[in-house]
């Protein structure tokens, strides 16, 4: 014990020093070894990641769980499937975001000593907890009575996102009461992670109980949440990295007043409260009845300003190549200073914003309205808005096991689920200011007026706002789906196989709390409800041909409501959705070999998987029109095929050795069509315009994966692994508005142009090293104690560029004006785990 | 188990001691220095002295904002007042001022130079050097005319013009075209004196529509090479609703009045403006005048709405004023419709008569309605239509008339125009009265009743006291017509007389006339008879008094027939006389002494037999 806290508080010590080392070469998130992950997108600047590889370690499937710690860090998604097509389940309740489908890493982050305990299946399956994706399901168990006796403590230090982490878990086991208990709490931090400017701050907790109330009942009672604020990274253009000398270039930090003020910080406390009663309701049946409410904030800030300049450092005009553009090659030169040299200049420069703040004495004229109603004062021209998505979910779900026989058993259940996400945004501060006019600030001007289609909401017109009010947008996001599924699974000694459907119903419409100016009389209270009807069907068969062969075969095929998200064209501020808004078809199949012998494992999969009917959405601002633009496609179709090799062989008792190899190729298969928006303005920018995307890449990931590893068990409980890793034809997602007619209007016939607007970029490939091992002791026979210390990328690379997108606005005459935005992996990271068990 | 206690705390106290500090000072506000005061003429002198430099010691010059940004005409700009002075500032930033900010610019780093020959101060950082003192303290525009601006006066100043109209050509279009960055149109005051008002193509109001009526407009006073260029702040500082200055012939001139009109366009020029000496064509609404059309051999006025593109159009064609001191003048004239657009109760075409419109008061003249006959929606497209005789015994003194066009791109019917003859008979039409007729079938059924016998040719005219023949419908709504001359209620005596058209009885055989007469209430009784028809070989078409008539004695209705009885006369044989004839029906009464028989004429026929 005394040994223990002697090595403890040198780690502390240890971890000190760490904090107050220079953090300039950094990366996005990672993976580590062995039980969790952290990702963190800033690629499409997401507010939260989905990214859900923490969980594919805990696989038993070598490929999986290689995908998860190991290929993660770069982006690969398997099969190249995003977490839409993943069911992701908590005891029986669906943990992916209704308005996309997605589900958040964050909702479970730090709790990982209770989401280790999940099944994870990958692909099209047969599972007892829902129909699942083509994505497969991943169910985590956290009820209290599956976990055994134990008292755990573990303390990590890293490079990473975050710095420290303290986990302390507590579980009973079944106690003669029939009661049992699992208590997990953890705190991970960092005043400065991997990247310059970020800081970390987040718990988690969990707390479960459970009572056997009799041979048949048991209930149980779950809590849990993971509030977390954290300051983000973002991506840039090469041209910012070139120049700072810093892959991990981090344009949403700068000083004030001397210290790091980071203007992008997420915070969400999303927890979660689920009643489940565990019914046995004959020897052969069981059923899981649940009902779980969701509910909590989340909400990401950024900056926002009005009547003053870009406050973003990297805003191109701010770019040496802006002033080579215009020919000013002495603000060029000045510039090109500026950014390798002054941190006011390339980062955010806070002070500035203040002193903009102090001076701008203003005027509003009747003020909510009331004729007369004058108010003058200093008028910020910066602040600091917070985007937020509050939640409110109940979930009603039930899951149904009967062995019917040896041989047979039938799976069913079904789930309700309604949402209610009050999406808006909020004055967080005002930087010095006394208030914000709550009007567009991109709709036309006089000097004597405010236009009435300026107006946010028109019931309380020229407002000013101050912080924690609601300003800008205000909407509901309403959304309730009734489903159910069955499943019939048959197996024999030769032969596996089991068929499934399910049949669902999603409605959802927007209810806005605002009427906005520009869209008075569709912006307002509740708008079109969108009804849809779906189904599934999925089947599979496993012929073992003896203990060691086998051969599977999966099919799916389904229909999914569209999501919220992607429904309207311009959600913040009217109720129109998307034209031809329909359900997506999906219909895939895959074809497996697996062996399986004592001293081999290994799975070969082809898989093949056909979306159709997509809809796709994003927004951007436009500087031309003054107004953020959206730009939705539908009618996007998707083809994922490829090859899935994983072997893991032990050439020994003590050395084990194990190869991934995946090949796939996703790409756009029709020619979408797509309607672009503007946010202020009723005027449709283009409509039905044809994208030619046929046959260009997805993209945002890496298609040819592999790694080579080994590992060295040593009997005095220590081991020791190397794993090498190649990440390979990966391209740049594309703008799809670079590829219509009308992008190649002003272009002639045959100009060497073209092919520059219409490529799609190929990112380079790349290799990593990793390091791992660790030692575990047993004392007294009672506790354990142990560390073990994972390296990721040895041998420092900091070129390799993993991911990143073409910017939506563009010039087809001189494409390189606006050029892509790329995110780097983290160079060496490492962290160090050292953890205490009874 | 203490060792478990003692783990718990350790490990409680690493969690808490675990802090992320986030908290923020709010950094000082740094104060901008004062310096040397200037004004606004101190600096534009300093320039001028100096030519164009940096200010490099702390400086400050205090003014009141007078344009800003919000409207988007101009952009990284603004313009400044003081009590003296004005002066545009070019911004490095954009935003951040507002019309009627009190402000003190810091002038260090601040260049004094000039931008195509105005004078500005340049380099200004509105974060850094711009400090607002107060807001809402609104410069009040100055009256200027448009010679001051012309003059270079008032540079960079916030002004107001009264009594100005744009220019003809630029009304109803857009103030700035969306092809160019900026786009001028011209400003005129009523002297014809113009300036440019240039407004930017990303202005709020740059797709309105220049306005065609006369006003006022405040704007700030540019300067481009020399010349004056006004911008405007807001759409609502542009008020006209008064009707525009004389424009087109005229010119400031009162016009010479003439004894008779006679124009069948003959000069006018296809698609051209009419104008012609003494007439005035002037543009109340909208861009386009009554113009020339020739079609064939035929030439006419002509006045369409449409593919104009207006909202509103109208104008005016006036004849130039016409002697008419015993009320005896007559207008005729004819008109034709092509594709009646016009709506509802909507007229393309009226007539009006002023008695106090000299060639240049047009916006204050009265003008009185007239009642010609005018085409209307069912009728054929170009087929003209004869107005009648339009009696101007109204408008004693010296009377013009006005042909007024109103329409728009949506009325856009299209109206002719021609043989306008204001004259002191309605005899003949365009070119004088040398035709000659050899049969006619006069029924009336074109005529409108209660108004005067107009025909074409035939004169209606009263020798004593103000009654003509009129026409009268029996029964009421029957659409039967014909023609009556009585005294009852006249007050007055009356002699009115209906000449026929010269008649050539050379060229028929067996020349014949018939009618049918009809008489009522023959008052007095046993009086003598109101009727009679004459005959005259030398009548000149005009004078009936000079002329030598002869009474004919065909049958007629007589006191004792009965009342409101048609008497046929029969066949009329006029061969007893020969060369070109005029037959006269002439009506004699008078009310002052009772003598007031109403008299009844219809169905005249002039035959060859």
């Amino acid at each position: 014990m005394k040994r223990f806290l002697s090595i403890f508080i040198i780690l502390l010590m240890i971890q000190q020093v760490w904090a107050q080392t220079d953090t300039t070469t950094v990366s996005n998130e990672q993976t580590e070894i062995p039980t969790f992950t952290l990702s963190e997108t800033g690629l499409n600047d997401e507010s939260q990641s989905q990214d859900v590889s923490g969980l594919l370690q805990a696989s038993r499937d070598i490929f999986v769980s290689t995908a998860g710690y190991v290929f993660g860090p770069a982006r690969f998604r398997v099969r190249g499937y995003d977490s839409q097509n993943i069911s992701v389940l908590m005891d029986g309740v669906s943990l992916n975001d209704p308005t996309s489908g997605r589900a958040y890493w964050s909702s479970w982050g730090g709790l990982n000593d209770i989401t280790r305990y999940n099944v994870v299946q990958n692909g099209i399956v047969s599972s007892e907890f829902g129909f699942g994706g083509v994505g497969g399901i991943t169910e985590i168990t956290a009820r209290p009575s599956t976990f055994r006796k134990q008292l755990k403590f573990s303390y990590s230090l890293s490079n990473r996102s975050y710095r420290n982490r303290l986990m302390l878990t507590y579980s009973t086991g079944v106690l003669p009461s029939g009661w049992s208990l699992v208590a997990s709490v953890s705190r991970r931090w960092a005043q400065e992670g991997y990247v310059a400017g970020t800081f970390y701050d987040a718990w988690g907790y969990f707390l479960g109980v459970e009572k056997k109330l009799s041979k048949r009942h048991s209930l149980a009672l779950t809590i849990f949440g993971a509030p977390s604020t954290r300051g983000k990274s973002g991506i840039a253009v090469q041209e910012a990295y070139n120049l700072t000398g810093n892959n991990y270039y981090n344009p949403y930090w700068g000083y004030q007043n001397g210290k790091k003020r980071n203007s992008r910080v997420s915070s969400y406390h999303q927890p979660m409260i689920t009643l489940s009663d565990y019914w046995k309701i004959s020897d052969k049946t069981k059923a899981q009845l649940s009902v779980s409410y969701w509910f909590g904030k989340g909400g990401s800030t950024a900056l926002n300003w009005v009547e003053a300049n870009d406050p973003r450092p990297d805003y191109y005009r701010y770019l040496p190549s802006w002033y080579n553009l215009i020919g000013d090659s002495a603000s060029a030169e000045y510039y090109t200073n500026q950014w390798e040299t002054n941190d006011s200049y390339r980062q955010v420069n806070w002070d500035a914003l203040y002193f903009a703040n102090s001076k701008f004495l203003y005027t509003v004229k009747n003020v909510d309205g009331i004729k007369g109603n004058d108010v003058t004062g200093l008028r910020s021209k910066y602040i600091i808005e917070d985007r937020r998505n509050d939640k409110s979910q109940i979930q009603a779900n039930g899951d149904f096991t009967s062995d019917l026989n040896d041989h047979i058993a039938i799976h069913s259940g079904f789930n309700l689920n309604f949402y209610k996400g009050h999406q808006y945004k909020e004055i967080n501060d005002l930087l010095g200011g006394q208030y914000w006019l709550d009007i567009d600030k991109y709709a036309s001007g006089d000097p004597f007026k405010i236009p009435a289609a300026a107006q946010s909401d028109l019931n309380r017109p020229n407002r000013l706002v101050k912080k924690g009010d609601i300003f800008g947008y205000d909407y509901d996001a309403n959304i309730n789906m009734q489903s159910a599924f069955g499943e019939a699974e048959f197996t024999y000694r030769k032969l596996d196989f089991y068929f499934g459907a399910t049949i669902s119903h999603t409605n959802f419409w927007r209810t806005g709390n605002m009427r906005n100016g520009h869209f008075p009389l569709h912006s307002y209270g509740d708008g079109h409800n969108n009804s849809f009807l779906n189904f599934g069907l999925k089947g599979g068969i496993t012929y073992k041909a003896n203990g060691r062969n086998y051969i599977r075969g999966n099919l799916m095929y389904m229909t999914r409501a569209p999501y919220f998200r992607d429904a309207y064209i311009s959600v913040r501020t009217r109720d129109f959705t998307v034209d031809n808004l329909k359900s997506e078809t999906i219909y895939s199949g895959d074809l497996s070999y697996l062996l399986r012998t004592p001293a081999v494992k290994a799975r070969i999969t082809v898989y093949y998987t056909q979306f159709k009917d997509k809809t796709w959405s994003r927004s951007f601002y436009h500087e031309a029109l003054n107004s953020f633009v959206n730009y939705i496609m539908t009618g996007v179709d998707e083809l994922n095929t490829g090859l899935e090799l994983g072997i893991e062989a032990n050439l020994s008792p003590t050395i084990s050795v194990s190869g991934v190899f995946g090949y796939g190729q996703y790409v756009y298969t029709s020619r979408p069509v797509a309607t672009i928006t503007q946010d202020n303005d009723a005027r449709l920018l283009a409509k039905d315009r044809k994208v030619y995307l046929k046959n260009y890449y997805v993209g945002g990931m890496p298609q040819t994966v592999a790694s080579l590893g080994i590992r060295y068990n040593a009997p005095k409980y220590w081991f020791i692994g190397l794993n090498g890793n190649y990440f390979g034809n990966a391209y740049l997602p594309v703008n799809p508005d670079r590829h219509t007619k009308e992008a190649l209007e002003s272009l002639p016939d045959g100009d060497y142009r073209i092919s520059g607007v219409l490529a799609q970029e190929k990112l380079p490939d790349g290799m990593t090293l990793d390091l791992f091992g660790g030692k575990s002791w047993r004392i007294e026979h009672k506790y354990t104690v142990g560390f073990t210390l994972s390296l990721s990328n040895l041998l420092n690379d900091t070129n390799h560029i993993t991911g990143g997108y073409e910017q939506l606005r563009y010039d087809p005459q001189n494409i390189n004006k606006f050029p892509p935005k790329y995110g780097y992996l983290y160079g060496r990271t490492f962290f160090f785990n050292v953890y205490f068990r009874m | 188990m203490k060792k478990l206690v003692l783990f718990f705390a350790a490990s409680m106290l690493l969690f808490f001691s675990a802090c992320v500090k986030q908290d923020f000072d709010t950094p000082p506000i740094k104060d901008i220095p004062v310096g040397t005061i200037y004004t606004i003429s101190q600096l534009r002198q300093m320039y001028a002295d100096s030519g164009a430099y940096q200010i490099n010691k702390d400086a400050s010059v205090y003014a009141v904002v007078t344009m800003d940004e919000s409207s988007g005409n101009i952009y990284k700009s603004a313009y400044i007042q003081d009590a003296g002075d004005a002066v545009n500032m070019h911004l490095k930033q954009t935003g951040g001022l507002r019309v009627g900010d009190s402000i003190r610019v810091y002038l260090k780093g601040v260049v004094l130079s000039d931008y195509a020959g105005m004078f500005q101060l340049d380099n200004v950082n509105n974060d850094s050097s711009i400090v607002i003192l107060a807001t809402q303290k609104f410069v009040t525009p100055k009256d200027v005319s448009v010679e001051d601006l012309l003059a270079n006066k008032y540079q960079a100043q916030l002004v107001k013009l009264n009594n100005v109209q744009f220019a003809d050509p630029d009304t109803g279009k857009v103030f700035a075209e969306t092809s160019t960055s900026a786009t001028n149109r011209k400003l005129e005051d009523c002297s014809g004196n113009q300036v440019d008002v240039r407004t930017s193509s990303y202005a709020t109001f740059a797709s309105a529509k220049v306005p065609a009526k006369r006003g006022s407009v405040v704007a700030i006073v540019g300067a481009f090479n020399g010349s004056p260029q006004l911008y405007l702040r807001s759409l609502s500082e542009v008020v006209m609703d008064s009707a525009r200055c004389q424009s087109g012939g005229g010119g400031g001139n009162p016009i010479t009045p003439v004894d008779s009109v006679n124009e069948n366009f003959a000069n006018a020029q296809n698609y051209t403006d009419i104008e012609i000496d003494g007439w005035s064509n002037i543009k109340v609404a909208g861009s386009r005048a009554w113009q020339g059309k020739v079609h064939n051999t035929d030439t006419y006025a002509q006045a369409s709405g449409y593919n104009s593109k207006l909202n509103d159009m109208e104008t005016w064609l006036i004849t130039p004023p016409v002697i008419n001191t015993n009320g005896d003048k007559v207008l005729h004239f004819k008109s034709a419709m092509a594709y009646w657009k016009h709506t509802g109760n909507d007229k393309p075409l009226t007539v009006l008569a002023s008695t106090d419109f000299d060639g240049t008061n047009f916006a204050t003249a009265t003008w009185t309605e007239l009642s010609p006959t005018l085409p209307t929606a069912g009728g054929t497209n170009y087929a003209w239509v004869k107005s009648g005789d339009v009696s101007l015994a109204n408008f004693v003194g010296n009377v013009s008339i006005a042909f007024k066009y109103k329409g728009s791109d949506t009325e856009s019917t299209s109206i002719q125009l021609d043989d306008i003859v204001i004259n002191a008979n309605s005899g003949g039409g365009g070119g004088g009265g040398g035709s000659t007729v050899t049969s006619f079938d006069i029924d009336f059924s074109g005529q409108t009743a209660y108004k005067d016998i107009s025909i074409a040719g035939w004169l209606n005219k009263a020798t004593i006291g103000k009654r003509n023949w009129q026409a009268k419908e029996y029964p009421t709504g029957s659409g039967k017509l014909y023609a009556q001359a009585t005294s009852y209620k006249s007050t007055e005596e009356n002699e009115c007389w209906l000449i026929t058209p010269k008649i050539d009885l050379d060229a028929m055989t067996n020349p014949t006339i018939s009618f049918d007469t009809e008489k009522a209430y023959w008052l007095p009784k046993g009086g003598a008879s109101p009727f009679a028809v004459l005959v005259s070989t030398d009548f000149d078409g005009t004078n009936i008094a000079s002329a030598t008539w002869t009474e004919i004695h065909p049958k007629v209705a007589v006191e004792s027939d009965a009342d409101n009885t048609w008497i046929p006369s029969g066949d009329v044989d006029l061969s007893s006389y020969s060369g070109k004839i005029y037959i006269a029906f002439r009506y004699h009464g008078d009310d002052t002494k009772g003598e007031t028989t109403s008299y009844r004429i219809d169905n005249i026929k002039l035959f060859s037999k």
